[in-house]
């Protein structure tokens, strides 16, 4: 077992350590029943703190959006509870690697601006018309940011695209999306550096193996995006995280 | 539903592992007005605080099952998900965060006088205490958990060494800790 901890205890309790080195009691605590005890103690004083503060009565509205989420997030739940055969990302394993090639060839398209690239990928999905809007959007260059399926929704994953063409929208291009039931949706975010989501696309899953959904925002003063899933067409986020990523700077 | 009224918490608890919304809104209900005025204290704004409890209901929704009896009781657990959550999104921020003191004493100001008088005598217990530490001390204490700031930036902050930061904290919960216990015998 590792050094004992009771030394950082206060400082864990208010939250008042390092990243890292909160990790490290973490870690210690779960092994370590005597400093357990000893933090109990400590957090009992310090989860009275919020009795100092002045009660304030939360949005009207901030109760049914927590009660809608998690409704949401059970309906995603049993979604992918659902038999394999009904998953798109399952029943045709061979073309799920479709668009894994695809993307990868976008991407280094979009590095390289390879036109060679963008006439084999072409060439080789000629027969989805999906496949070749998609290339021909990312032809004129751009930016793009992958973002990963999350917890459940792993081997999902969608990269958005801020065409380098001015008239073009952003859009992302997702692969292996899970069905969902009971009504919900996904729902494409943009958020800014103040943590304010903006939400930039509703849509139901094609179950094709790969989807493209454009957004109705530009994504220049966003600072990430992600997908939820969302039981309403407007208001604010309140649904599971499927999957994120940050949004770099623009040059 | 009044919190009066509601189940005790260890049923809602149990709803929520069971993942029944009642257990879920129970809780809120219970709750709510706590988490919400905890994350604005910490966050100062009232649509990031709105998103914090969301965020924090919802994790307690996913997590409910992974919730242990000995380690604290479920009102301890919620508030600890929610101010880790608020200290979270204002370590990202930026921009420059406000002396939580000053800060406090300007929204204690204007709170109201009904909401004043449902607090218990615990509540007001606590108040004292803290409010009866040495002013380094309770700082100390305000700016780490109200502040979100860690031991090296209240060393910095305050120009003391992070033993002292330590040792502050220490002391100063310490001396809290007799106070409640000697309010509750």
């Amino acid at each position: 077992m590792t050094e004992h901890v009771s030394d950082d205890l206060e400082l864990y309790a208010l939250g008042a350590l390092r990243p890292g080195e909160a990790d490290r009691v973490t870690a210690h605590l779960a092994m370590c029943p005597a400093c357990r005890e000893e933090l109990n103690e400590v957090a009992a004083v310090v989860n009275a703190l919020p009795d100092m503060v002045p009660l304030r009565e939360p949005p009207a509205g901030l109760k049914q959006r927590i009660l809608s989420a998690a409704a949401a997030d059970a309906a995603a739940a049993r979604s992918a509870l659902l038999p394999s055969r009904e998953r798109a990302w399952s029943i045709r394993p061979t073309r799920a690697w479709l668009p894994v090639g695809a993307l990868a060839a976008v991407a280094i398209l979009l590095l390289a601006l390879d036109l060679n690239s963008l006439n084999e990928l072409r060439a080789a999905e000629n027969q989805r018309a999906e496949y070749a809007l998609i290339a021909d959007k990312v032809s004129h260059g751009g930016r793009n940011w992958y973002m990963v399926g999350l917890d459940q929704w792993q081997g999902s994953g969608g990269t958005l695209f801020a065409p380098g063409k001015p008239d073009l929208a952003p859009f992302v291009v997702f692969h292996d999306l899970r069905p969902l039931a009971g009504g919900a949706m996904y729902t494409v975010w943009l958020v800014d550096a103040d943590g304010h989501w903006v939400r930039g696309a509703n849509f139901a899953p094609n179950r094709d193996a790969i989807q493209s959904v454009e957004l109705s925002v530009p994504v220049d003063a966003f600072a990430q995006c992600a997908v939820t899933i969302e039981m309403q067409t407007s208001g604010k986020r309140s649904g599971p995280l499927v999957m994120q990523s940050r949004i770099a700077p623009g040059p | 539903m009044a919190p009066d009224t509601l189940p005790g918490d260890d049923v809602l608890m149990a709803a929520l592992a069971a993942h029944d919304l009642t257990g879920l809104s129970g809780l809120y209900d219970r709750y709510g007005r706590l988490a919400y005025a905890l994350a604005y204290r910490i966050l100062g704004e009232s649509e990031a605080a709105e998103d914090v409890v969301h965020d924090a209901y919802i994790s307690a929704w996913r997590g409910a099952q992974t919730y242990r009896r000995e380690r604290g009781n479920p009102r301890g657990w919620l508030l600890s998900i929610v101010h880790h959550r608020a200290v979270d999104v204002l370590r990202r921020k930026t921009t420059f965060r406000p002396a939580p003191l000053e800060v406090a004493e300007q929204k204690a100001a204007d709170e109201d006088t009904a909401a004043m008088a449902e607090r218990n005598v615990e509540q007001q217990t606590v108040r004292e205490a803290l409010r009866n530490l040495p002013e380094a001390q309770r700082r100390t204490i305000e700016l780490a958990y109200f502040g979100g700031y860690t031991h090296v930036e209240l060393a910095e902050l305050m120009g003391v060494p992070l033993g002292t930061v330590k040792g502050r904290m220490r002391i100063g919960l310490q001396k809290m800790r007799r106070a409640l216990d000697g309010s509750r015998s």
